[in-house]
């Protein structure tokens, strides 16, 4: 919080200029930026090349109108392209399998710790998961403690691929990593290169093998290195060295299928000219195989960077997770999920829809498929119906997040708005209680929802235009922070409930729509004494793999 | 469900959403608001190929997301501006924290004079306010808004227009105190 002060009739006690010294201030201000501004003048092509990216991400062409499916697509189309990742196709339908093989591949690789017997444990520990988390299962039963290992192996079975390009294409791009680069060199290493300068390769990525068998071995890069990977307590440990713009290095345990099973970030001391040691610690969860991956941060910019990458086998106790049909898009015609005999939507029919909520959904244990950038998964329902639906839609079951869970996330919601500095809390209308925001975390191209951007909550004004705020009146929210009032030292401490998702108020047909399977945090605000309740806020949580995960978020405003 | 017209489908509305238009017209858009918005990222990104990235980025997300372009486009723009500048702002100072910043080529004194700096100063001081704040005086005093549209971009209230202005111009006046002389 910052250094606000308010009187006992609400008006704001800041210090103020007299209006003649305001008027002065405000006349250089003025100034300055006519200054500033006239020393900046776009590109004489800026045209061109705005043009020119607009049509490249076919933002030019007149916007879908229908089919969910279509519009899905679209999405990851556009993402696909905004990505850079048009340097690559990915093929569907493929059915034999690539192997990635463990080790150093290049010339000038990082030593990777490889154990001799590359299945080895590297070091095991303990860690306590439920015995089994079925969708019933209450958290409350007794958990058992189970080992969890990791080790770095040599080969890791991954979605096949016909030559050594496409392959080491498919192998970035399952790590998360697709942009544009282009993939140069022969049996022995791939060189991934950015498409504009091509000197300073992004990774080198081993491959080997006769040509119906394609083998990649891990990726390395000069300025993003992976030394060591071990278990220490409950956690994926691992060590390296970088170079990297941002003094931040992210590191990732990607599952076999794609999966992005745990990720953080760590710094490193100097950013840009030496390497840099870096230590990174991952919660990870089930069993599986995948690779651990570590890069810089591109700093929004859609430039891949420099990354490493090492296969590794991994126990952390069963998964007998059941799944939820969940991120139904409120423009669904349909409003279900659909149930495929085939994966992706150009081709087979449709064998069912399942509707918003329907859990007990099993994951078969078949290799996803790679359609577009988005795995499709086979699945068998609690009907016995098998078929493939797009892996979005899934959340696992709910019942795995415990109230404490979901407490402790609403605490740590509050403290990230409060981390913020936000001013307009006692400017907003209190008149009427109404619901002022529902949207999605991170799906702004559907409903553009708040996003959780740099520690807190940030949306596109424009796209907070609730037609029923205030009874009729347009009502635009820039922030959710606005909508609690942040405790301080003075406040008295928000309420703070934790359950399922309730319905809520008279737009309970939302709540129970758009987040079916999901479990809520209500979070009360009071008024600085405690004596009335003045805002609420519904933080909407599903089962993530390493804890809850905020998907949306409902706020009011209460009448006083 | 009081206030809410359900849509022929009978769907509820939520937000504005996806629905199918026409052809936007670009060059009209670029004329109208590109070089504007250049200069208005650039007093939070100090390049302009910085500035112009965002600007694109915002004419990107206007175009290809579900935003109606007819409704006004101008706000959605500035907005998106506003946030892909500041957030370039917030990345550089987190990078600060890590690097010091090389020194910046300072001009000559017969180049840019004492007017020149004193500018350069304000700058420095307007970025250093808090977010809002330094929106608000900045569509106001250099796209000259309204207080309405002020609050239309930033997504406020016109009351909270007026609160940051003044305050953002206190604030100023106490990092440069000259500034009232």
């Amino acid at each position: 919080m910052t250094g606000r002060f308010f009187g006992a009739d609400g008006t704001s006690k800041d210090p103020q200029l007299d209006p003649f010294s305001e008027r002065r201030v405000a006349e250089r201000l003025r100034s300055a930026l006519a200054d500033h501004a006239e020393q900046v003048e776009p590109a004489p092509n800026s045209y061109l090349t705005l043009s020119t990216r607009l049509e490249e991400a076919g933002a030019l062409a007149p916007k879908p109108s229908g089919r969910p499916g279509g519009r899905l697509l679209a999405a990851a189309a556009m993402t696909l392209v905004a990505l850079g990742a048009g340097a690559f196709v990915v093929s569907q339908g493929r059915t034999g399998d690539l192997n990635a093989v463990g080790g150093d591949g290049a010339d000038n690789a990082t030593a990777v710790t490889v154990p001799a017997d590359p299945t080895t444990t590297i070091i095991p520990s303990t860690t306590t998961v439920p015995a089994e988390a079925p969708a019933t299962t209450p958290t409350s039963e007794a958990p058992v403690t189970v080992a969890l290992s990791a080790s770095v192996v040599e080969k890791v079975t991954l979605p096949s691929a016909v030559d050594a390009a496409t392959a080491a294409a498919d192998f970035v791009h399952l790590l998360g990593m697709p942009g544009g680069a282009r993939f140069e060199g022969d049996d022995g290493a791939v060189a991934m290169l950015p498409l504009d300068q091509g000197d300073q390769p992004l990774a080198r990525i081993s491959v080997a093998g006769p040509e119906d068998e394609v083998v990649v071995t891990s990726a390395t890069s000069d300025t993003v290195q992976i030394s060591d990977v071990f278990v220490d307590g409950d956690e994926l440990v691992v060590l390296g060295q970088a170079i990297v713009f941002e003094a931040v290095v992210e590191v990732h345990l990607v599952g076999a299928d794609g999966t992005r099973i745990a990720s953080t970030w760590t710094s490193v001391a100097n950013c840009c000219e030496d390497l840099s040691p870096f230590e990174a610690r991952l919660s990870t969860f089930g069993v599986g195989e995948g690779f651990v991956v570590a890069h810089g941060d591109s700093a929004g910019s859609g430039v891949v960077s420099p990354f490493s990458a090492v296969p590794v086998k991994f126990d952390a106790g069963a998964d007998d997770t059941t799944y939820t049909v969940f991120r139904i898009r409120p423009d669904d015609s349909d409003q279900g999920l659909n149930l495929r005999d085939l994966p992706g939507t150009d081709e087979g029919i449709v064998l069912a829809t399942l509707p918003p909520g329907e859990t007990g959904i099993k994951r078969l244990p078949v290799m996803p498929a790679l359609v577009g950038d988005s795995y499709w998964w086979r699945v068998r329902t609690t009907e016995g119906i098998e078929g493939w639906v797009h892996s979005w839609f899934l959340t696992p079951d709910s019942s795995n997040l415990s109230d404490e869970d979901l407490v402790r996330a609403g605490q740590d919601a509050i403290a990230t708005i409060n981390s913020a500095e936000f001013e307009d809390v006692h400017y907003a209308n209190l008149s009427l209680r109404v619901p002022v925001a529902l949207g999605w975390i991170g799906d702004p191209l559907t409903v553009r929802g708040p996003q959780l951007i740099d520690g807190a909550f940030w949306t596109e004004a424009s796209s907070w235009s609730v037609p029923e705020a205030t009874y009729g009146e347009s009502e635009k929210v820039i922030s959710l922070r606005s909508l609690l009032d942040p405790p301080d030292s003075s406040d008295t401490a928000p309420i703070i409930t934790a359950g399922p998702s309730p319905i809520y108020g008279f737009e309970q047909e939302w709540v129970e729509r758009y987040f079916a399977g999901t479990r809520a945090v209500t979070i009360v605000g009071s008024d600085d004494d405690g004596s009335e309740l003045r805002r609420s806020m519904m933080l909407f949580y599903e089962a993530g793999p390493t804890g809850p995960r905020l998907v949306g978020a409902v706020a009011s405003i209460f009448v006083p | 469900m009081a206030g809410l017209e359900r849509t022929p489908t009978g769907e509820l509305p939520i937000v504005e959403r996806s629905v199918p238009a026409a052809r936007p017209d670009l060059p009209a858009l670029y004329e109208a608001h590109y070089r504007r918005l250049v200069k208005l990222a650039s007093f939070y990104t100090d390049d302009t190929e910085t500035a112009e990235e965002v600007v694109q980025d915002a004419f990107l997300k206007l175009l290809n997301g579900n935003y109606r372009i007819e409704s006004n486009p101008g706000a959605y723009l500035r907005s998106m501006v506003l946030n892909g500048a500041r957030s370039q702002l917030r990345k550089r100072r987190v990078r600060r924290d890590y690097v010091p910043e090389s020194p910046r080529p300072v001009d000559a004194a017969e180049i840019g004079g004492v007017a020149a700096a004193a500018s350069a100063e304000m700058i420095k001081a307007l970025r250093s306010l808090p977010e809002k704040q330094s929106a608000v005086l900045v569509l106001r005093y250099y796209l000259d808004l309204s207080e309405a549209d002020i609050a239309e971009t930033l997504g406020i209230a016109r009351g909270s227009v007026k609160s940051h202005a003044s305050r953002g111009l206190a604030k100023l006046s106490n990092l440069i105190p000259e500034v009232q002389a």
